[in-house]
């Protein structure tokens, strides 16, 4: 009789075996966009890829093998479709020489390194590796003018041994939606900063924020300043993004052009809530809140001039968490992302409306 | 109709309007203060004495907003306000000092300081049901001298003749917090 580990072994080979030949044929199915495109020589796009909301059980063992899987699969995808990626080997070295972990923020040496390197666009991926799913959330960032082309989010099962399959479709969908969404916007830069969680975890506040992006994006003529740059900027300056002052807009004034900043602050609604003091800061994502779970909050957005400093427009919207009741009385499932993304796009559109305050 | 059917009526429609009135707001304001000069203000954060961790910093949103709305003054961004908080040593949990506001003013080119403090926000029961409370504070200091010129203590819950009457849940907290502040301001603008 065959130990237990002995068996693992044999399921895992199996289960590895088999997806080495099925991969290929399935992601052969997904389509790419513009795949006939030739490698565009003038700028590569390095890609970078960091967990978020990782270290729960999950049928994923090896969150390394996991990461490197989805660089890859990235990087290929890239390739297909038209943009050349920068080397692995590249890319974790300027990663490691600018201690770049998280993504949340992108200091402007690192930015110069990355042009001098050859690539002008960064392809930043977070993924949220949950019990059951896996949330990836992407965006396409010039370097060079620190603008948000495209943003986008896709999300696969964590069931069963082909784990690694899904995730690579994911992978591939998610590089093709935006280089699909990929377009130059002409309009002036709206400059939003990350989103302030309050009673949250700092992984919850990343979703809010890519949300907030993905809700300004769907503003056709609206072009985006990337809040890991901005941050990146302001932080590289002493200036602490959650407490700016006039210095600090006339950095972002002077360096982006921007006429005025965005600023979100995502507030818990529970009562109950007792998180540690460190859950607010922006350090890194703790286990003690799931992203997967989420409590009532409130919205609050303000326009601040970034030449006088002056607090322009403010909007706050609430968001309940309780589950949705639809046609014929069937309940909807509402995932902390879709909940976020839904009072998000509401405060966006609220802010476009004219008037001063809702 | 008799008589005094009709008086019945007239006390029962009494009743119910005062049921559904609100207690009035409790201010203050300095009668030789001219609001005129006032064009720019900031708003430090909000103090909290609630149960609720989190009070002051959902409060003090809605009332930005709701003073942004009267158009009456222009608002220095709570960011910028925070940290010349921070460099003049000016913790949350403390109420500052005519010197203090002084300096605010000087370091944010303000002529009116705004603070606020929470004193009870979350839930109470009301009847058979639960229903969302606010009490709080709100004050107006001017930054030459330090001193106060208006002050308004406001209480409002979610509650409503209609919904004494018909049934349903309290107002959202949020509503609670927008009206409690739109009323407090109506006393000073």
């Amino acid at each position: 009789m065959r130990s237990a580990p002995f068996r693992f072994f044999i399921v895992r080979a199996g289960t590895t075996a088999a997806a080495t030949v099925l991969l290929p044929c399935l992601l052969a199915a997904v389509p790419a966009v513009g795949s006939d495109i030739a490698p565009d020589v003038a700028g590569r796009t390095c890609v970078l890829l960091f967990m978020a909301g990782a270290g729960y059980s999950s049928g994923v063992a090896d969150l390394a093998d996991l990461r490197a899987l989805g660089e890859q699969e990235c990087a290929g995808a890239l390739a297909r479709n038209g943009a050349e990626p920068l080397t692995a080997g590249s890319s974790q070295a300027l990663q490691r020489r600018w201690r770049i972990r998280d993504g949340r923020q992108f200091p402007p040496a690192f930015l110069a390194d990355l042009d001098s390197a050859g690539a002008n666009r960064l392809l930043l991926v977070h993924l949220y590796l949950g019990s059951e799913r896996l949330e990836l959330s992407g965006r396409l960032i010039d370097a060079g003018t620190g603008l948000t082309s495209a943003a986008a989010t896709k999300v696969c099962p964590l069931g069963g041994a082909a784990w690694r399959i899904d995730f690579a479709i994911a992978c591939r969908r998610l590089v093709a939606t935006l280089a699909a969404s990929d377009r130059t916007r002409t309009n002036a830069p709206v400059a939003p900063l990350s989103v302030h969680p309050l009673g949250f975890a700092a992984a919850t506040a990343q979703i809010a924020t890519q949300c907030l992006i993905e809700a300004a994006l769907a503003d056709s003529a609206c072009a985006v300043l990337d809040p890991a740059i901005l941050g990146g900027v302001l932080v590289a300056d002493g200036v602490d993004p959650r407490r700016l002052d006039q210095p600090g807009l006339a950095l972002l004034a002077g360096a982006f052009g921007a006429p005025s900043v965005i600023v979100i602050e995502m507030i818990t609604r529970d009562p109950d809530q007792s998180l540690p003091s460190a859950i607010d800061d922006d350090g890194p994502a703790s286990g003690t809140a799931a992203w997967e779970t989420i409590s009532p909050f409130s919205l609050h957005l303000r326009v601040v001039d970034t030449g006088t400093g002056l607090v322009s427009a403010a909007y706050g919207v609430d968001q309940d968490n309780t589950p949705a009741r639809g046609w014929f009385g069937i309940i909807g499932s509402g995932t902390p992302r879709r909940l976020i993304a839904a009072a998000m796009h509401r405060l966006w559109d609220d802010s476009l409306r004219p008037g001063k305050v809702r | 109709m008799t008589p005094r059917l009709g008086i019945r009526i007239a006390f029962a429609a009494g009743l119910a309007l005062l049921a559904g009135c609100a207690a009035p707001t409790t201010h203050f304001l300095h009668p030789d203060v001219d609001l005129g000069f006032v064009k720019r203000c900031a708003v430090v954060p909000f103090r909290n004495l609630s149960a609720d961790r989190f009070a002051a910093a959902r409060l003090q949103p809605v009332f930005l907003a709701e003073l942004l709305q009267s158009e009456a003054l222009q608002v220095v961004d709570p960011g910028a306000t925070q940290a010349a908080c921070n460099r003049l040593g000016l913790g949350p949990d403390t109420a500052p000092t005519p010197e203090q506001i002084v300096a605010l003013g000087e370091a944010l080119d303000a002529q009116a300081i705004f603070t606020g403090t929470v004193e009870e926000y979350g839930q109470r029961r009301s009847g058979g049901g639960q229903v969302n409370v606010l009490t709080a504070t709100f004050s107006m200091s001017e930054t030459e001298t330090g001193s106060m010129v208006w002050n308004a203590q406001v209480s409002r819950d979610g509650s409503s003749f209609w919904r004494k009457i018909f049934g349903g849940d309290s107002a959202s907290q949020f509503d609670v917090s927008r009206r409690a502040v739109r009323d407090a301001l109506e006393s000073l603008f």
